[in-house]
């Protein structure tokens, strides 16, 4: 039986148990820090990047700052993204046959926990989308 | 069933001590709740009063009522009161009433503390208004910016607004621990986190949120005193500081702050629009979610506060688009209330009048709030009436009128009488209208250039008759707060009784006697739905959660207790015991406050003395006494319930409690950290004033042992638990030694470096930090050393009253431990690197 990464270590003929805590958690909280590390990565970057002269600093036409921005920008994408995915199998991983040994109110805590992961993490997705459109105004100069 | 004579020892133990005791004593939630409501409504009269005074100023042009200093002081003391004396507060004793009610507890987590908390936030207020007896009144305003607020430019009335503040502060902190440790291990059996209703949300997302931003607010506040009492120089540019610092710290306060106070206003809507709808709340994770949401975007706002500070363009469009985003939250969840309402008649009584108010109001003031985050729009608007018009309807529109909704809607709950329907809708009528004339034509006013904070303007701006307008506005909403007043009040001996739930509303506060008795519920509920009180059909619970429960009736009957539950999935795992009636607290506060008063005053034995007093109070506080363990221990209880009466580590709720103030205290030196760096980076040089670089080698030798010490205090724990006392006593001796060298190495290295705290920023931000950590080494090796004495004389590994303060020392030891690695790095270590 292939051994899912949000399972808790078990051995191979133990029926999977419920998700992993630490799965849950990046769930529930991962969105948020990702559109926070973007926020304050972001605005560090473009004050005292700016500020330190690397907006005279060009490479393929675009400011080391823009690079830096479109950096951040894609390293907390994907960290929303993971922890979007990790929701999306939280959910997969609950509607498979091994949820039924799972206790009713563990499995009902952990589904409104992915629910309302997936639902936090897309909308912290967009967010950062939404935050990221200023970056491409001052691509060539600070 | 309980007999009488249980029953009647039961409510004996719950009821507070006779006489002039029970006003100091009291640590009933219920109380409590109440006195915080009360002194925050009479914080709000007196508020409202100073801006009537305003008004008064400002009703026609070229006007001479009052001078501009006088104008300076009411406005800047009208803005406290409402941001720091009344809102949060309110909510405070609204969430300690309600919410053990709510989930189904008896009280809260840590009854003294909320005792404490109330003493000083009282305290607090009180130091605020003796600035008037003084004649020396704050006159900075509601955020104090500096160079304003510092040495040069202002007097004694700021180190009133600065030390009430602080109070304040501590009183905040204290109650959202309070809040987020109940609502977390103390509701009651089968209340997940899914069926936990919306307010306990709310009041969960908020509780988190007060302990980050009022722990900024504390530092910043305590970093402007420094440099006003003892000539450190944070904020002052001549020498190296900024006074754009203040504002970042204060502003990171000060915009979770609003939705510190709106989110419960949610809360409070999304409860009687479900109760008026007699349905359920529509989309309820939408809304938990947009609750959190909110939560967190919420810190990611403050530089919109500074758009005209003349930061870069690009750093200010990030904010501006967080901002835009975080409308989202608050359009999902007025989405989820329309839903909730939809083809539905809600009846429309007075609270459910507030709620359409909320509805009007506050979305005024989100529209208006959207074209302030646009950075060019705000650049014209910024520090004119359009701003005070924007930011009094949303939270006028967004706390005030929820509040009074819930205010209508609970007191029959409260206290035991419903309120006059026609004298309701009166207040609510004079109110609303009172309201948007007065506010409304400020937009008005603002947008055809009446700046803020200005005690006159000129007959040529041609708006007298919008001012005359909103003075005229001003006295019918003061006359709706007096109708209000006259309600609850007439209601207390003329309103008709209240049935047990008059609104049919579906949550557990309504399954109880109104008023409540003093112990809230005989017998502890179990919660199967969402909607309890709804259920047609009972669905099949949980036989231990029924056990525990039905252990629980009208017991214990001569020691407090409430069950406790796992945080996330509601099962029964411990029963908690509760404080009962104590002077700790009162005292606790007033030391507290003396040593704030020292500062103030500039009596600095006075500070010293009443930081040991309230220390001693806290360990008199703290101290478990003996024949209270031979009563736990002799109680079948426990044994009845199937789940243990004293819990250690995660499952306790001291554990929590000591977790939650870790986390100020992190917040607290991160704070401290990001002054550090922020100074740094706008310093060409660094050190400032041409001062060396720290040595590495001197820091080492400095931090090593308390770095170590977490090696030592881990081994100390582990000893005990394993039983090796031989171990255990040298690994005890080592933390105390270690601690001790540190703290003798830092006192030698302060005293002898050739610098002050006040010769520049970097030499005032070195000193600081040092001396933070070195308090916090000095507080953790005092609970070490009373938490040894009591280690040594344990008799078994399993005596609750040893292992539960070696956990709670071994935690605050570790983590003092760590941010000396920290404070290394960043005193140290970055100079080299930066």
């Amino acid at each position: 039986m292939p051994r899912s990464a949000l399972m808790s270590p078990r051995s191979p003929q133990d029926p999977p148990p419920a998700p992993a805590a630490a799965a849950v958690w990046f769930n529930l909280v991962g969105g948020g820090a990702a559109w926070m590390l973007h926020l304050l990565l972001a605005y560090v970057i473009a004050e005292f990047g700016c500020l330190s002269g690397l907006g005279e600093v060009h490479l393929a036409g675009l400011t080391a700052v823009a690079w830096l921005l479109i950096g951040t920008s894609a390293l907390a994408l994907a960290l929303a993204s993971a922890a979007t995915a990790t929701s999306i199998r939280i959910g997969q991983h609950l509607q498979g046959p091994h949820s039924a040994k799972m206790k009713t109110a563990d499995l009902e805590a952990t589904a409104f926990s992915g629910r309302l992961g997936l639902i936090s993490n897309i909308v912290f997705t967009v967010v950062i989308l939404v935050q990221s459109v200023p970056i491409f105004f001052y691509l060539r100069e600070c | 069933m309980p007999s009488p004579n249980q029953l009647k020892e039961f409510e004996r133990t719950w009821s507070a001590p006779a006489g002039w005791t029970e006003m100091l004593a009291a640590v009933n939630s219920q109380r409590l709740g109440i006195r915080f409501m009360v002194t925050a409504l009479a914080f709000f009269a007196v508020g409202g009063v100073l801006a009537l005074l305003m008004r008064i100023q400002l009703t026609v042009s070229d006007n001479t009522f009052m001078g501009p200093q006088t104008y300076n002081e009411l406005f800047t003391m009208h803005g406290s009161t409402m941001m720091y004396l009344f809102a949060v507060p309110f909510i405070e004793g609204l969430a300690l009433y309600l919410l053990p009610f709510m989930i189904g507890s008896r009280d809260v987590a840590f009854p003294r503390l909320t005792a404490f908390s109330y003493w000083t936030y009282l305290s607090g207020g009180l130091v605020f208004y003796a600035s008037f007896l003084t004649g020396s009144v704050p006159d900075a305003g509601w955020f104090s910016y500096t160079p304003l607020s510092g040495p040069a430019y202002s007097g004694t009335g700021l180190d009133f607004w600065v030390m009430g503040l602080a109070l304040v502060e501590v009183a905040g902190l204290a109650a959202a621990v309070e809040i987020v440790v109940t609502i977390l291990k103390m509701r009651a059996p089968g209340m997940s986190l899914q069926r936990m209703p919306v307010l306990a949300w709310t009041l969960l997302v908020s509780g988190v949120m007060m302990i980050f931003a009022f722990t900024v607010l504390l530092v910043g506040s305590a970093l402007l005193e420094l440099d006003r009492a003892a000539g450190t120089r944070f904020f002052d540019p001549t020498r190296g500081g900024n006074s754009l610092l203040w504002q970042h710290l204060f502003w990171f306060f000060g915009h979770p702050e609003v939705y510190i106070m709106f989110l419960p206003a949610t809360g409070v809507i999304s409860t009687i629009v479900a109760t008026s709808a007699q349905r359920p709340l529509a989309a309820y994770a939408l809304v938990v979610m947009a609750v959190m949401l909110t939560g967190f975007v919420s810190f990611g706002l403050w530089m919109h506060h500074m758009y005209v500070t003349g930061l870069p363009e690009l750093g200010l469009s990030f904010f501006a688009a967080a901002s835009l985003m975080i409308g989202v939250a608050s359009g999902i969840q007025i989405f989820a209330w329309i839903a909730t309402m939809w083809g539905t008649r809600p009846k429309l009584t007075t609270h459910f009048l507030y709620v359409l108010g909320f509805f009007f109001i506050f979305v005024l003031g989100g529209f208006t709030g959207v074209m302030i985050a646009v950075a060019p729009f705000d650049w014209q608007v910024h520090d004119t009436f359009f701003i005070v018009a924007h930011f009094h309807y949303v939270l006028i529109g967004g706390v005030v009128f929820p509040l009074f909704a819930g205010v209508h809607y609970w007191i029959p709950k409260l206290g035991g009488r419903m309120l006059s329907e026609k004298l309701g809708r009166w207040g609510f009528w004079l109110t609303f209208a009172g309201f948007n004339l007065t506010f409304f034509p400020m937009h008005i006013m603002g947008l055809l250039g009446l700046p803020r904070r200005v005690y006159r303007y000129p007959e040529s701006l041609q708006i007298d008759s919008y001012n005359i307008a909103a003075t005229i506005g001003a006295f019918a909403m003061a006359a709706g707060f007096v109708v209000i007043v006259i309600n609850i009040l007439r209601s207390r001996r003329k309103g008709p009784p209240a049935s047990g739930n008059p609104w049919h509303a579906s949550s557990l506060e309504w399954s109880i006697s109104s008023p409540p008795p003093v112990y809230g519920f005989l017998q502890p509920p179990v919660v199967r739905s969402r909607d309890p009180l709804w259920e047609t059909e009972t669905p099949p619970g949980d036989s231990a959660a029924e056990r525990a429960s039905a252990a629980l009736a009208a017991a214990p009957v001569r020691w407090r207790a409430t069950l406790g539950t796992d945080a996330i999935t509601g099962r029964v795992v411990a029963i908690h015991v509760l404080a009962g009636p104590a002077l700790t607290p009162f005292f606790a506060a007033v030391g507290l406050t003396l040593a704030f008063l020292g500062v103030l005053l500039k009596s600095y034995l006075l500070t010293p003395l009443g930081l040991i007093f309230a220390a001693a109070c806290f360990v008199r506080w703290m101290y478990p006494r003996p024949e209270f363990a031979a009563l736990l221990r002799e109680s079948d209880v426990p044994a009845r319930a199937g789940v243990p009466a004293n819990v250690t580590g995660t499952q306790s709720t001291v554990w929590w409690g000591m977790i939650g103030l870790l986390t100020i205290v992190a917040t607290a030196f991160g704070a401290l950290f990001y002054s550090y760096f922020y100074l740094r980076l706008f310093s060409e040089f660094w050190p400032q004033g041409g001062l060396p670089k720290p040595e590495l080698a001197t820091g080492l030798r400095v931090y090593a042992p308390l770095v170590l010490s977490a090696a030592t205090v881990r081994w100390t724990t582990r000893s005990f638990t394993r039983g090796r006392r031989g171990q255990m006593i040298a690994a005890m001796a080592a933390t105390v030694l270690l601690w001790t060298v540190y703290l003798g190495l830092i006192a030698g290295h302060l005293t002898t470096q050739p610098f002050t705290m006040r010769d520049n920023a970097y030499a005032s931000a070195f000193h600081i930090i040092s001396l933070a950590l070195a308090t916090c080494v000095l507080a953790a090796l005092t609970v070490a050393i009373a938490c040894g004495v009591r280690v040594l004389r344990a008799k078994s590994r399993d005596d609750f009253y040893v292992l539960l303060p070696l956990q709670l020392a071994g935690l605050f030891g570790v983590f003092v431990a760590a941010m000396g690695a920290v404070v290394f790095a960043v005193l140290y270590l970055s100079p080299h690197w930066l």
